[in-house]
């Protein structure tokens, strides 16, 4: 298994499994992650993002599965887990400085009692690292002297310190005030720059977008889905990704029929937008969408070729103020518009921005953008 | 919806209330084809109307079809969502229409 | 000065408040005959388990009875009302008197019968045949003349010394006995030196039998239960042989008879004695006097109204034969009296009173150097078991922590024992239970229970430190790559410092104060000595009052003390710098 493509990973996981006695936030995690990489772990809360970091560095135990970091399998049971971690850095979320150390004890202290430093060595690297993150000033203050934002530079300084391969973030900046938030990510993202090897649990995405070389979106204890920056933000391939990067909201109706019963799905429709905050013309629009769509195009067309399974999602964007009616049906190729502008067409056309049809696997995609 | 009908010698006003949609439509298409006979001058009043959709428009058309033979057809007090659905559909300029 | 000014007020407070308190049950009139006690209206005093005891349930059955375990507490409560009537032994009353009590006095009539003073013989002793070699011993020493000798010199003339009685050179076996040290003139310190009729009877029991002789001290409510478990062989402590007592240990043959009388409070105010207004010193002509041997007092009364002990004391058939000791015993608190009465310090009495309590607590007999061997013993008792009962507790709160559940199991049962047991309690089943028939110092055993003790309370301290700590903390210190223990030792087990010290140094103090109790297992720590002291000096207030004194002392000492450390240990309050640095 020695190839070239494992050699260069610092870390691999494989099927890695986490349980709990009620929950399982983990399901099944299989990723390799190389040297000079900057991992963002983006995805909706709870769904094992923090859970795949503790258990990468070991403060959580894998219920299954097999990680391997620089070379050593460190879920083996022989494996001397302190050793491992003194490869991987790790930063928290409540920044755990050592409350009863000063800063530069607290960035002293691993260097000279696990990388056997002197301590003036020690000291010396630990005030030019506070001095790059400007805390040069405060290495003898004690850590609840200091705010939230220079608690977790001094955290990451203290991580650095001990030049791990690789550091670990979990949701580095999700317990400080906005205000301070700045300040840490620049920090992170100068050591990106250095070509630090990293894995950010992040809940920034326009940070994770522009300091990642990769992303994993997480969802239901699984990587859903892995690419670069650029796909997984311009082009999600999947469903939740989708929905997670555009922070969408979701009206979602299926099998619809002829039974449909339409005057209520209106009355919802009219809900949904009032809830999101919709324009007057924005909820007209979206209706006569689903009107003209559904009841004057798919579902009489649906009487002659059977039983099409459609379904439909309105979907708003609220950071886009994006609204989308996005159907889907079976059947063969099928454009509810393409026989030329009729009137439907032309109402259709008027009232959206845009009008999209994709055929894939015998399935209809006709979406609407309002 | 709602439609009442208000005759007045030849000339014949409906006013529409709530949503002219697929399922209204064949409605307001029974009213008007039982009354339109010796209708010169036919309002169609939407003030209070919410919603109207293709189906609706098709009344409409069918309507202004029969009274460009028989006299004239205006549509009243439209409100600027209808207004621009008819623009959309370039409707403005078949049908005589006057804004809320 | 601030401070004996307060000390003042305190006591004139607290006299203050227990005067109002006698006064309540005051009101009754005067008691002139034992039957008249023999009434559910009186409340008697007893001793716990002697002869009185015996008596007073035999002959008084309808007063109500209060238990006492030494007789000089008796004595206080019924100077101070508390009392209707005290049962005890006459002789030792009438020492008491003579040494000072005051408001009370003896009835004629005997309670009941006499009884055996005998040598109580502890049935696991290791000496063989022990109590035929006593009786052979007290059959000798009748024979010879020489417990008439004794009973002579100590009780009947009460000279108080102490003959030479050669300790065996080469002795065959080791003799421990035990005695109260709290009982004039029959066992009781003279400054530091335990001595009496009973001392004398030890030392030549030990030179009869050729044993090496120690003494240990108890409370008459512990010292059954000693020689019963066998830490001591045999008990010389004018023992009553009572028949409850002879349930659990032997007796020897009788050493004298003894004979129980009442003690009741003199009419106050009322009475001519007392309501005399003596304005010159012949006007003490035919007054009782009494005075501590060898005090300053003795001399100077003898100086100032040489003809005073002569008249109208009103002699009992028993106190006739005691003319001597009377004649050299004089009240201190009355040479103040005549002082006051004389005029010159009247306003100074209350202040020449205190000088005068400081006297026979602290200076008369050296007694100073009692209470600072007392002190030394709880202060000795403490710090050991404050050290020890912080690594056992230590200990004990790791136990708490594995992962282990039986272990934990255990820990948490017995720091629950231990917890809900009245230290006391657990002081003697370690005395006579466990260590019962061990060759162990009592100091040793104090040591063992306060450390146990207090690691029970300190380890759930410590439990709840680390507990409190944030589990980010150990996290982050796993995450760098410590070990666990690493970890604990170095991040978790320094906060959690910071925590459970301050609760820590309460708890250390508040142990400070109960090693008050160690008196029940012979240890002769602070409280105990000034129980000694008490015993001799008749007084209530004074010695409580210094033995309080000196625990605030000790206590504000060691809080200061600790409190020091807990500043050096607590990093934010020491100067910022860096070890080992060249910053």
């Amino acid at each position: 298994m020695a190839d070239k493509y494992e050699s260069q990973s610092i870390i691999s996981i494989r099927h890695l499994r986490k349980e709990y006695p009620n929950v399982t936030p983990l399901r099944d995690v299989s990723v390799e992650i190389k040297k000079g990489e900057v991992v963002s772990v983006i995805g909706p809360s709870g769904t094992g993002k923090s859970t795949l970091l503790r258990c990468i560095n070991l403060l959580e135990r894998p219920t299954k599965g097999v990680i391997t970091v620089d070379g050593v399998i460190a879920t083996d049971k022989k494996c001397k887990v302190n050793l491992v971690r003194k490869k991987m850095g790790m930063v928290f979320q409540s920044f755990n400085l050592f409350a009863h150390k000063t800063i530069i004890e607290n960035i002293m202290m691993g260097q000279v009692d696990l990388l056997g430093r002197s301590r003036q060595e020690a000291y010396d690297r630990g005030m030019e690292l506070l001095r790059t993150i400007g805390l040069g000033d405060k290495a003898l203050a004690y850590p609840d002297e200091l705010s939230g934002g220079q608690k977790q530079r001094a955290a990451i300084a203290r991580t650095v310190a001990m030049e791990p391969e690789i550091i670990l973030f979990d949701e580095p900046t999700s317990a400080l005030d906005p205000t301070m938030v700045g300040e840490v990510l620049s920090v992170i993202r100068s050591l990106a720059m250095q070509g630090m090897t990293m894995m950010i649990v992040t809940h920034e995405m326009k940070f994770a977008r522009d300091v990642s070389t990769r992303i994993f979106y997480m969802d239901q204890g699984e990587i859903y889905e892995d690419g670069t920056p650029e796909q997984i933000f311009e082009h999600p391939k999947r469903e939740r990704t989708r929905i997670f990067i555009r922070q969408l909201k979701v009206l979602h109706v299926e099998k619809i029929s002829r039974d449909f019963d339409f005057p209520a799905f209106t009355t919802q429709l009219e809900e949904f937008g009032r809830r999101q905050q919709l324009s007057q013309r924005q909820i007209y629009a979206m209706q006569l969408a689903a009107e003209e769509v559904l009841m004057q195009k798919l579902l009489p067309a649906a009487g002659e070729a059977g039983d099409m399974d459609i379904s439909l999602d309105a979907e708003y964007s609220e950071r886009e103020n994006l609204a989308q009616m996005r159907f889907s049906y079976g059947g063969p190729s099928f454009h509810p518009f393409g026989s030329g502008e009729d009137l439907s067409g032309r109402v259709i056309k008027g009232m959206s921005k845009e009008t999209e049809h994709m055929f894939s696997n015998g399935v209809n995609h006709f979406i609407i953008s309002i | 919806m709602k439609i009442m009908k208000t005759q007045n010698g030849n000339s014949l006003c409906l006013a529409l209330e709530g949503r002219l949609d697929t399922n209204t439509a064949p409605e307001l298409e029974t009213v008007i084809k039982g009354s339109i006979d010796g209708t010169a001058e036919l309002t169609i009043d939407m003030a209070a109307l919410d919603y109207l959709s293709s189906a609706g428009l098709r009344v409409l058309l069918g309507a202004q079809k029969i009274m460009n033979k028989q006299g004239s057809m205006r549509v009243t007090h439209v409100n600027d969502t209808i207004m621009e659905i008819f623009e959309v559909t370039g409707f403005a300029d078949i049908l005589t229409i006057e804004k809320a | 000065m601030v401070l004996q000014k307060k000390t003042a007020f305190l006591t004139v407070a607290l006299f203050g408040a227990l005067w109002l308190w006698g006064c309540k049950s005051g009101e009754t009139e005067k008691i002139t005959s034992i039957e008249q006690l023999n009434n559910p209206a009186y409340t008697i005093g007893v001793p716990e388990g002697g002869a009185g005891m015996y008596m007073a349930e035999k002959y008084l059955p309808k007063a109500e009875h209060k238990t006492f375990s030494g007789n000089s507490s008796g004595y206080l409560a019924i100077s101070q009302g508390k009392l209707d009537g005290f049962v005890y032994d006459r002789v030792m009353m009438e020492f008491a008197i003579a040494s000072g009590l005051e408001g009370v006095e003896i009835l004629e009539e005997n309670l009941g019968e006499s009884m055996d003073v005998a040598v109580g013989i502890s049935p696991k002793s290791r000496i063989d045949n022990l109590k035929e070699k006593v009786n052979q011993f007290l059959a000798k020493a009748k024979a010879e003349g020489t417990l008439d000798d004794m009973y002579d010199r100590w009780v009947s003339r009460a000279e108080g010394t102490m003959p030479e009685i050669p300790a065996p050179q080469m002795p065959d076996c080791k003799l421990k006995v035990g005695t109260t040290g709290t009982v004039q003139p029959f066992s009781y310190y003279e400054g530091t030196t335990l001595t009496g009729y009973d001392v004398e009877l030890i030392y030549r029991f030990g030179a009869w039998l050729n044993a090496e002789v120690e003494i240990k001290i108890y409370d008459y409510d512990g010292i059954i239960a000693a020689a019963q478990a066998g830490d001591i062989d045999c008990i010389m402590a004018n023992l009553n042989a009572t028949e409850e007592r002879r349930k659990h240990i032997e007796f020897s043959d009788c050493v004298y008879p003894s004979v129980t009388a009442v003690m009741v409070r003199s009419q106050q105010g009322s009475g001519t004695e007392a309501g005399k207004i003596y304005e010159t010193l012949s006007d003490f002509e035919g007054a009782r006097f009494a005075a501590l041997i060898g005090g300053v007092y003795d001399k100077l009364l003898q100086e100032v109204i040489a003809d005073a002990v002569s008249g109208s004391m009103s002699i009992t058939e028993e106190r006739e034969k005691k003319v001597d000791f009377a004649d050299s015993h004089y009240d201190s608190a009355m040479v103040l009296l005549v002082r006051d009465a004389g005029g010159a310090v009247q306003k100074n009495g209350f202040f020449a009173g205190l000088e005068d309590s400081f006297q026979s607590t602290f200076v008369v007999e050296g007694r100073w150097r009692l209470i600072l061997q007392g002190l030394g013993i709880t202060i000795l008792i403490s710090v050991f078991s404050g050290i020890f009962g912080l690594c056992l507790g230590f200990g004990l709160c790791m136990l708490r922590r594995t992962g282990c559940r039986p272990v934990q199991w255990f820990g948490a049962v017995f720091v629950r024992v231990i917890q809900g047991m009245p230290i006391v309690v657990f002081l003697m089943i370690l005395y006579y239970g466990i260590f019962g028939s061990v060759d162990i110092s009592e100091i040793l055993v104090a040591v063992i229970g306060f450390s146990i003790n207090f690691a029970a309370y300190s380890s759930e301290m410590m439990r709840t430190g680390i507990e409190t700590v944030d589990k980010g903390q150990s996290e982050a210190a796993l995450a760098m790559g410590y070990t666990k223990s690493q970890t604990f030792f170095k991040i978790v087990f320094p906060q959690a410092a910071i925590n459970f010290i301050p609760v820590l140094k309460g708890e250390f103090i508040s142990m400070v104060k109960m090693t008050s109790v160690v008196g029940y297992i012979a240890v002769q720590d602070l409280t105990k000595v000034s129980d000694i002291i008490r015993s001799r000096t008749m007084e209530a207030f004074f010695p409580l009052i210094v033995t309080a004194v000196i625990y605030f002392a000790v206590a504000n000492v060691m809080t200061a003390a600790l409190s020091f450390a807990e500043r050096k240990a607590s990093p934010k309050r020491n100067k910022r710098r860096i070890k080992g640095v060249c910053m």
